[in-house]
């Protein structure tokens, strides 16, 4: 009789044991806020047509948000007095420092609620609403203009390929941080490389694509890839990736604005000749037929 | 009466939340009411360590949930406690629209007052950084008169 409540006991403890592991597993054992990344977060695009969002995956990083900014020490603004006056002190880099305060709400459809994003960036000028305003206008062209490195392209096996097998592409690109100045202001830029437009030099195209292919392992060299190809004729070719970067901006330290269109970056083209392979097969060896090929 | 955790001790009193009427409701506003009560069982975790409240209204499958609960539940098992942590709802949205899988889902923007881990020994183990509001998104079904939430979760990584 008492063995057998032992054995309850044990299998109850065994059960909770393996409760306590799985959860610290879970979290990586460490403390965490709502806002922590490690809960997990699924991608979740507007689905199209719809006023729903579901896992799909989508060409460029997806931002739901509309921003505006407020005067930090204007009467609309409902921050108070105190932080008017901690803003307007720290933007003393130069003459005309005034503070705003950032705020950001979901497009529509969603319902407009202004939550504050970051207060207090400093705007060194008369007017800083209206040069806020001409940043924006010109922000898309200065991406435009921004040396953004292309991505790097290689494939395997190369610089030679044969007729007929899967060869193997895969373009390498870095998300590149640039500051510049623009009516006076300190603007850091951000390029992300989201997609990439194939073209395989035989009148093969393929994208925008968000797949950047992978480098196989040598001995897996051959097998067919999302961005392998096969070339159905000889001869020389140039395999060129456009990489579309999606870009940010910020103002003075204030939050990452997206800038409206993308920066389109050309690779310097790749060389890749296609040979074809002839097979001949021999009963002998060269010794009992000199005229076999390669002999 | 209520008192709110500070550096010396856990939260007093924490009222359990109570499922509105309104957030039992199929419609529109009932699961916007849903998703505004659910974030007040979210706080609930984070002030007491006790995440039944959210538990029965929440599937098995929200891995949010599971990541939040676990650690800190053992967190104050341990004897330790949790300074804010409560979520203020600054909007609940839903188009009361159905998805593919028969789901429903609601926006809600919201906003955590800081989080504070103290130890069994009154020492702050970690104070993390103020975050601000962000999105979330709630998917729940509607089935024997009640919402259950599948998933809360954030709707962007921003």
């Amino acid at each position: 009789m008492s063995r057998k409540v032992v054995g309850v006991i044990l299998v109850v403890l065994l059960v909770m044991a393996q409760h306590q592991t799985s959860s610290v597993a879970d979290s990586g054992g460490h403390k965490t806020n709502w806002d922590d990344t490690g809960l997990g977060t699924n991608v979740w695009n507007q689905l199209p047509g719809k006023n729903l969002y579901g896992q799909i995956p989508q060409i460029g990083p997806f931002n739901p948000f509309i921003y505006k900014y407020v005067l930090t020490c204007s009467e609309i603004n409902a921050t108070g007095p105190k932080s008017c006056v901690m803003g307007e002190r720290q933007c003393t880099e130069a003459k005309g420092g005034r503070a705003v305060d950032w705020y950001r709400s979901l497009k529509p459809p969603s319902r407009q609620v202004w939550t504050l994003v970051s207060k207090a960036t400093c705007i060194y000028t008369e007017k800083p609403r209206d040069i806020l305003a001409e940043i924006a206008a010109q922000i898309s062209h200065e991406f435009q203009k921004t040396p953004v490195q292309p991505a790097t392209v290689s494939s395997q096996p190369g610089p030679h390929t044969l007729r007929g097998q899967e060869t193997n592409f895969y373009a390498l690109a870095h998300e590149q941080q640039f500051t510049i100045t623009l009516l006076g202001q300190k603007i850091h830029l951000t390029a992300t490389p989201t997609t990439y437009t194939w073209n395989y030099g035989d009148g093969t195209t393929w994208g925008p694509t968000p797949t950047a292919g992978a480098p196989l392992p040598d001995d897996r060299i051959g097998e067919q890839t999302q961005t392998s190809h096969i070339y159905t004729a000889t001869g020389k070719y140039a395999i060129t990736v456009t990489t579309h970067f999606t870009g940010t901006y910020s103002v003075n330290g204030g939050p990452a604005l997206p800038i409206p269109g993308r920066g389109h970056i050309p690779s310097p083209p790749l060389s890749l000749t296609v040979w074809r392979a002839v097979t001949h097969n021999y009963a002998d060896n060269c010794n009992e037929n000199p005229h076999g090929t390669g002999c | 009466m209520y008192k709110p955790a500070t550096a010396n001790g856990p939260a007093q009193n924490v009222p359990v939340p109570v499922l509105p009427a309104k957030a039992k409701e199929f419609s529109k506003a009932g699961l916007e009411a849903f998703a505004t009560y659910w974030y007040s069982t979210l706080g609930y975790v984070y002030e007491t360590g006790d995440s039944k409240p959210m538990m029965a209204i929440t599937g098995n499958s929200c891995s949010t949930c599971e990541r939040t609960n676990g650690p800190v539940g053992d967190w104050y098992r341990s004897g330790g406690w949790i300074t804010g942590g409560r979520l203020k709802v600054h909007s609940a949205t839903s188009s009361f629209e159905h998805a593919a899988d028969g789901s429903y889902q609601a926006i809600v923007i919201i906003e955590q007052s800081p989080v504070s881990y103290y130890s069994a020994d009154g020492t702050l183990d970690e104070a993390l950084a103020p975050t601000i509001a962000r999105p979330d998104i709630v998917v729940a079904t509607y089935s024997n008169a009640r919402w259950t939430a599948e998933t809360a979760e954030h709707l962007t990584s921003q």
